[in-house]
This record gives structure tokens, C-alpha cells and sequence, in this order.
């Protein structure tokens, strides 16, 4: 039984369908890419998992419970942590309170000051600037923040949307290995990106999105050998 | 058979309430219906003219009551005072709620947040009601104006000569209709011009529209102005018809609350819907009459109802409020 | 003009001005997270007024306590109303006009039934406390010493529930990305009901402690909200310390004005100094630019 298991999963914005019948699985502690152009659903997918959209049809099941009709804020302390596309921080509340608002709705509430101390461990930056207001913050900090108050909720699966857009690949690098560290200590990771390279460098099996439909699925060493998303996606 | 545009529809419905206006004093005897019918016709004006700026300008104003109150006041003052015609007093009052339109558009068509523009052409009405409250040498106060002089009577070549007493509500009746066609006339000429199709544009995209050479100043402050005409006209008629002037009566916020009552029951960004509206509103309030010290109650939570259960009427703002940010 | 008189309608000023903040910051709380504007906020204002005359003035109750129950009937009633009537409204389109009417129309249902319920006259509410104080000159009745005290503290209070309480934090992150807070497990709906609440409770705080100046009216509500949106326009739309400064200056300012002219006139010096500052800062002394 995987972790995370979406069954022909369709989405709409309005009258247009953004999904089209996708269906994806992540079994525990793996690590799983979603690559596609710009458009193709990558954050729909996400979104629609978590509730900011209502899926129209399928079935989104967690840890073998249902999960699609599930209100978007309970979701946290199921343990799947969403971390958006640009980080979507509150650019008005300092570092900390960021990082606290990630224990939020969850059980590790009761243990905020040390899993604050454990993200710290892992981002040093963040301390330092622990009272900073995280509208200040540049991107590669914006994007350890997310990371952080994602980590913050303890999760059993983390959603990461786009982490290395815009980030300078010294940033992207550092970012990669505390993914893979995560991943280490046991949680899954559903990792959707447009560079390819970064994606399937990480995972072990990937999926490829084009205009809301899966169009291709497997192990990342299939990708790897296929002609045309070597050509499309990895540009050699 | 042709199939109409919904512009084109409009307009025809447009004729047809017209005639069926013209018409319908054969058939209302009683001076009180007759009443109701001049009162909606001046709350149409008043809708319509509101809707210029918020439908087509996309301005969510609150102090559209201001324009009204200025001409009735303008009107009644200058008639009472230096013995011109209530004719031509009538266009006076107009253009100083179209002055008054100019020097309150310029500071607010710099703000594009909806509650910014709202609270501050509210601010504006409050002041110009204070002014009106206070200056009681002037305008006798919160007591009200009163004795303001009517109509002189009208020759008219076909018709003979409409009087305009007391017992005479049919010659109001007529003016006021000639004074609602005329303004929805002026909004359509303005609406199918290029200040027109300008507004649209800058409604759409105010990006897309800049980068045509269209100015958003130039022709949302063209709007606000014959807007605001129009409804100063409709204040002064209002006041040459009732002879009394209250700063409750003709500058109130309730005079606002029933424009944006009526725009919803009607719907947005037409000419036909506010004057449906209108006619709905004020024939509806009037229907409440019978439940008493009810009756606003009733009213409050049919307004609650209305939006929650019936938004149908809203369905066309919804394109204006979510236009896209413009990039800076 | 002496010195001393100039002295005591600053901080006369500086007490009206307060009870603008608490009014004020009830709108924009509402503003801040909901992204709305409240129309029935004086309403909230008119029904503390009239529990505060009705357990004190009537029933002899102690006034601290008829505040208390004031204060926590009118929590109750403004939840009442953000679940029955707001709620059905935020998640659709053109919200930020079907808002305005439906609160106008609670507006419209409870002054109606204020009016039913207590007749058009004014109540008189005796002062909580007796007594004038001098302090350098200066004569302040002890009521306006209570008022001054009282918001203060409701300020203080509010200021840490915002800064450092959960729910606090639940609703800075709702006003701030209301899709990531609700990611990170924050019930917007809950948020909104109680900040809905939270705001009303505080229009009934500045009314059981102006009740005693104003007397009671089912009409009251209108000047206290006119203002309220000069003061949140002023200091600038959504900021909880835009509204305490802009309270206090508006409160200062119309004080002064008074010196000039007659009282009737300070309607009209406030909302021409809102023109002004508007003209100058279009999104108020300490707002940022909103974009709907």
C-alpha cells in the first residue's frame, strides 16, 4: 500500500479542465519527481492534492484513508506539508513565527522550541536572523524558511513546488542534499520541477505532466535513457 | 430574423419601458401611484448615473448622494433667491454637482483599492451634508428648506399648456420622463463614444489600455463629471417637484443605499438594469409599507437574502472587481 | 487663547481619539483578514451602548460588570453574524460588494429593531465614576481618567493577543496568505468568525465607556463608523497601529478644531482633513498601496 495514492484524479478552473485523469503514487520514504513545461498542471496537481482546489473527480488517499474531501487545513497534521511555489511565506511575521505557524495545526505543537532548534540545525542562516521580517529575506533564505516551517509540521510527506526557481545553483545544491537528508530520516518526498536535471537527480521514480495529463511514468534511470525527454527536458 | 446583440436588446427594451412611461398616465388615476412612478424615474436617474462610474469608469463610489444634494440645494437656492426660472436653474444645479464631481474625482482616481475610493467619497457626501446642516442662514438647517418655487407653466405647441400645481403630478410626471430619457440618452452617447470604448478598455486592462495612449484620467474624469450632471439634475427636478428640502432628504446616506440596492436587484454595468432597478426598489420599499414598524426590518434581510441567495444580479461586476493588477 | 485650555482639549482629544482607535481597530482587524469593509460596525457600537444603559442604568448591575456582559454579548452577536450572513459571501465572486450590502443590511435589521425595542429618545447613563481630577491646571473629569485607562489596556490587550497568542498568529498568517495559513492548518472560516467577533466586542468597549458622555440612541452608531472609516483610511487600511495613531490625531485634531469654530463643524473638519491627507498619501499615513 503506498503512502500517497491519486486515482484519476480531474481538476477544472472554471469550465476548463487543468487535470485530466492523472494518477500518481509515492510509497513510503521515496523520493518522487514531477517534471513538466510550464502549464502542464505541476501546481494544480499540488494544489488540488491539498485541497486549495476540489478535485472534480478520482481519489486522493493517504495512508489508505480518503483524503479529496478533506478540508485544506487538516491536511498538516495528517502529515503532508505543502510547501508552495515561492515559498509563499507571511512576509510580515519574523523568521520565528513563520517557522512556528508550521507546528501550527499539528501535534508537534507541544514540542515547537525543539523542532525549531532541529531546523536551525539544518539552516544556521535562519537563526541568525531569527527575528528578521521574512518579506526581507532573499530567495535562497525565502526557500530554506519554507523548507524549515514545512519540517516544522513533522511530516510523513513533503510537497515541494518549484524549490529551485529563481535560486542560484549554489543555493539549489545546498537545498538538494537537506532534501536528501529529510528523505534519510524517513519522510517521502513528492519534489514537482520544471529543471529536469535537479529532478531526477534526486528521485527514484518521476512522472512526466504535459498539458494536465501524466504522458509518462517510471524509474528515473528510464528517463534518463529516453531520447526525447533528453532532448525536451534535459536539453543534451 | 435577426438575431439581436445584447446591446442592441437593451436598447430595445429601453424604447419599450419609454413608451410604456409616456403611455401610463392614461392608466394610473391615482396621484399617489403617479407619485411612486416620478420618484423611481428620479432614483433611475440617479442609478443610472451611478453606474457610469462604477459599472463602466470601475469606481466603487459611496457619496453619489453629494451630486444629488448640490443640485437640489443649488437649484432651489438660486431660484428662491434671485427669481430665475426653475428651468433654468434645473442645468445650474447640474453643473455645480459637475464641478463638485470634478474636484472629488481628481484626488480619488489616483486610488485604485475599492474601500479607498468608497470611504472617501462617502467622506466627501458627509461633508457636503454637514455644510448643508450647518449653514443654516442659508438653508434653514436640519428644519429644511422650504418654499421652493415650482415650475412655470409650459406652452407647448401640441399638447397646450402643462401646469405644474399641487393637485398636477401628470406635468411633473412628463418632465421627469423627458429628464430620464434625455440622461440615459446622454450615458448611451457616452458609453458607444471613445470616452466609452476608452473606459471599457481601462476596465479590462488598464496596462493593455495605457499602452494604447488611452488616459485613465482623462476619461474616468469625463465620467465622474457627466455622472455627477446628471444626478445634480435629478436633485434639482426633485426639488422643484417636492418644494421642500431636507439635508436628511436629499443628501442621506439611505439615498445611497437605495442606488446600490437598486443596482443589484437590476444588475451592473447596463442602462436598462438600474432603471429596472429602480422602479423594483421603489415599488417594493412602498409594498413593505404595510408591515408597520416591520417594514425596514424586512427590508434589511431581504438585502441579506438577495445577496446570498439570489448574487445572479452581480454576475457582471465580477469581470470589473477582478481585473488584473496593473504591473508598476 | 490659554495655554491651559488648549492643554485640556488636547487631552480630551486624546480620550475621544481612543475610543476612535478601539472603533477603529475593530474595522480594520475585519480589513486585515477578511478584506471587507463593515458596515454594521456601529450597529455593534449602538447594541453595547444600549446593554451597557440596560444593566446599569436599569437593572443597577455594577458598570465594570455591565461592561463585561456588554462586551461578551456583542462577541457572541458578531459571530452570529459573520456565520449566518458574512460566511456564505467571502468565497464568492464581487464579495467585496455583496459585503457592503448584506452589512448594511444587519445595519438596517438592528438599528430598526433598537428602535422598536427602545424608542427614539436618548438614554442618559450616569458617569461610572464621579469626581473631577486637576492634574497642572488642567480639570479631566475621573470618567474621561476610566476611558483613557480602559482603552489603553484594550489596546495592550489586543496588541498582545495579535503578537503573542496562537490565535494571534492564526490570524496575522490568515490576513497575510490565506491559502498558505490554510496549509499549514489554519480554519480561516473559525478565523474569520472570531475576528468578526473580536471586532464587534471592541465597538461595545468604546460604547460602554462613551455611553456615559453620548447617552444611548438607536441612531448612534452612524458618526462613531463615519469616523471609524476616516480614522482606518487615515492611518492606512489593515495596520492595527495605523488605527491607534490615526484615532488619536483625528480625535487631537477635531478637539482643536473646536477652539476655531463651533462643534457642529467637526464632522466637517475631519473628513476634509481625510480628503487632505488622501490627496497628499493616497494610502494613509501608515498604509501600504492596496491593490483589489
Amino acid at each position: 500500500m503506498p503512502l500517497l495514492q491519486i486515482e484519476s484524479m480531474s481538476a477544472y478552473y472554471g469550465d476548463a479542465r487543468a487535470l485530466h485523469d492523472v494518477s500518481l503514487a509515492v510509497e513510503e520514504g521515496e523520493i518522487v519527481s514531477v517534471i513538466g513545461p510550464n502549464g502542464a498542471g505541476k501546481t494544480t496537481m499540488l494544489r488540488t492534492m491539498t485541497g486549495l482546489i476540489r478535485a472534480r473527480s478520482g481519489d486522493i488517499r493517504f495512508r489508505d484513508v480518503s483524503i479529496a474531501r478533506e478540508p485544506a487545513h487538516k491536511l498538516i497534521a495528517r502529515g503532508i506539508a505543502h510547501v508552495p511555489e515561492g515559498g509563499r511565506l507571511f512576509p510580515q511575521m519574523t523568521i520565528r513565527e513563520n517557522l512556528l505557524m508550521g507546528a501550527y495545526g499539528t501535534p508537534s505543537w507541544k514540542d515547537r522550541a525543539s523542532l525549531m532548534a532541529e531546523v536551525f540545525a539544518l539552516f544556521p542562516r535562519l537563526e541568525e536572523r531569527i527575528r528578521q521580517l521574512a518579506g526581507t529575506l532573499s530567495g535562497g533564505e525565502r526557500q530554506m524558511l519554507a523548507t524549515g516551517r514545512a519540517l516544522m509540521a513533522r511530516p510523513r510527506l513533503l510537497l515541494l513546488d518549484e524549490p529551485s526557481l529563481g535560486l542560484a545553483p549554489k543555493i539549489v545544491e545546498t537545498i538538494l542534499s537537506i532534501i536528501l537528508d529529510v528523505n534519510r530520516q524517513g519522510v517521502a518526498v513528492l519534489l514537482v520541477e520544471q529543471n529536469a536535471q535537479l529532478a531526477l537527480k534526486a528521485a527514484s521514480r518521476a512522472y512526466l505532466l504535459e498539458n494536465g495529463a501524466v504522458v509518462k511514468a517510471g524509474p528515473t534511470a528510464e528517463f534518463l535513457a529516453d531520447e526525447a525527454v533528453r532532448r525536451s527536458y534535459l536539453g543534451v | 430574423m435577426t438575431v439581436l446583440s445584447p446591446s442592441a436588446r437593451q436598447n430595445v427594451m429601453l424604447i419599450v419601458l419609454l413608451v410604456a412611461l409616456a403611455v401610463a398616465p392614461a392608466f394610473i388615476g391615482n396621484p399617489y401611484l403617479l407619485h411612486l412612478f416620478i420618484l423611481s424615474m428620479i432614483y433611475a436617474m440617479l442609478t443610472a448615473s451611478w453606474n457610469l462610474i462604477n459599472g463602466y469608469a470601475g469606481l466603487f463610489t459611496f457619496g453619489h448622494q453629494a451630486f444629488f444634494g448640490l443640485g437640489a440645494y443649488t437649484s432651489a437656492l438660486v431660484a428662491m433667491h434671485s427669481g430665475l426660472s426653475p428651468w433654468a436653474t434645473l442645468w445650474l444645479g447640474g453643473a455645480v454637482a459637475a464641478l463638485a464631481g470634478l474636484a472629488i474625482g481628481l484626488p480619488i482616481l489616483r486610488i485604485r483599492s475599492v474601500a479607498h475610493v468608497a470611504i472617501v467619497t462617502l467622506a466627501f457626501a458627509i461633508i457636503v451634508q454637514a455644510v448643508i446642516s450647518n449653514w443654516a442662514d442659508l438653508t434653514r438647517g436640519s428644519l429644511g428648506l422650504s418654499g421652493i418655487p415650482a415650475f412655470a407653466p409650459l406652452h407647448l405647441p401640441l399638447f397646450g399648456t402643462l401646469n405644474f400645481s399641487a393637485t398636477d403630478g401628470v406635468s411633473y410626471y412628463y418632465v421627469a420622463l423627458v429628464l430620464l430619457a434625455l440622461s440615459l440618452i446622454a450615458l448611451m452617447i457616452t458609453i458607444n463614444s471613445r470616452t466609452g470604448l476608452a473606459l471599457k478598455a481601462l476596465r479590462d486592462s488598464e496596462v493593455a489600455a495605457d499602452s494604447l495612449g488611452v488616459d485613465p484620467i482623462r476619461y474616468k474624469l469625463a465620467a465622474f463629471v457627466i455622472s455627477s450632471f446628471i444626478a445634480g439634475v435629478a436633485g434639482a427636478f426633485y426639488a422643484h417637484y417636492l418644494h421642500i428640502l431636507t439635508p436628511d432628504s436629499a443628501v442621506g446616506v439611505s439615498i445611497m443605499i437605495t442606488i446600490l440596492v437598486a443596482t443589484l436587484v437590476g444588475g451592473i454595468g447596463t442602462i436598462f438594469g438600474p432603471v429596472l432597478g429602480a422602479f423594483l426598489v421603489t415599488f417594493g420599499l412602498e409594498g413593505l409599507r404595510g408591515l408597520g414598524d416591520y417594514r425596514l426590518m424586512v427590508y434589511g434581510l431581504l438585502l441579506i437574502l438577495f445577496v446570498i441567495f439570489l448574487p445572479k444580479g452581480l454576475v457582471q461586476l465580477s469581470s470589473l472587481l477582478r481585473r488584473p493588477a496593473p504591473s508598476k | 487663547m490659554p495655554l491651559a485650555l488648549v492643554l485640556a482639549q488636547i487631552v480630551n482629544g486624546i480620550v475621544v481619539g481612543l475610543m476612535y482607535a478601539l472603533f477603529a481597530s475593530g474595522l480594520t482587524l475585519i480589513w486585515g483578514t477578511m478584506k471587507m469593509l463593515d458596515f454594521a460596525h456601529g450597529e455593534f457600537f449602538m447594541l453595547g451602548g444600549y446593554i451597557v444603559y440596560y444593566c446599569y442604568a436599569v437593572l443597577g448591575f455594577n458598570p465594570m460588570l455591565a461592561t463585561l456582559i456588554a462586551v461578551i454579548a456583542v462577541f457572541i452577536i458578531g459571530m452570529l453574524v459573520e456565520r449566518l450572513v458574512i460566511h456564505h459571501l467571502l468565497t464568492r465572486p464581487v464579495w467585496q460588494l455583496t459585503t457592503i450590502i448584506a452589512t448594511l443590511g444587519v445595519s438596517i435589521i438592528l438599528q430598526n429593531a433598537a428602535l422598536h425595542i427602545w424608542g427614539p429618545d436618548f438614554q442618559s447613563v450616569p458617569y461610572f465614576v464621579e469626581g473631577v481630577a486637576k492634574i497642572g491646571g488642567i480639570r479631566i473629569a475621573y470618567q474621561r481618567l476610566l476611558i483613557l485607562a480602559v482603552s489603553c489596556s484594550a489596546i495592550a490587550v489586543l496588541w498582545f493577543i495579535l503578537k503573542y497568542t496562537r490565535f494571534g498568529l492564526a490570524l496575522r498568517a490568515t490576513a497575510q496568505d490565506s491559502d498558505a495559513a490554510r496549509l499549514y492548518g489554519v480554519n480561516i472560516a473559525t478565523v474569520y468568525t472570531v475576528t468578526f467577533g473580536l471586532s464587534a466586542a471592541l465597538a461595545a468597549l468604546a460604547a460602554a465607556m462613551m455611553a456615559p458622555i453620548t447617552a444611548v440612541n438607536p441612531f448612534m452608531g452612524l458618526s462613531p463608523l463615519l469616523k471609524g472609516f476616516v480614522v482606518v483610511i487615515l492611518g492606512g487600511l489593515g495596520s492595527f497601529t495605523g488605527a491607534i495613531v490615526g484615532g488619536v490625531l483625528l480625535g487631537v485634531v477635531e478637539s482643536l478644531g473646536v477652539l476655531y469654530t463651533s462643534t457642529q463643524w467637526s464632522d466637517v473638519i475631519a473628513f476634509s482633513f481625510l480628503v487632505l491627507v488622501i490627496w497628499a498619501r493616497p494610502w494613509g499615513l501608515l498604509g501600504v498601496e492596496e491593490r483589489n
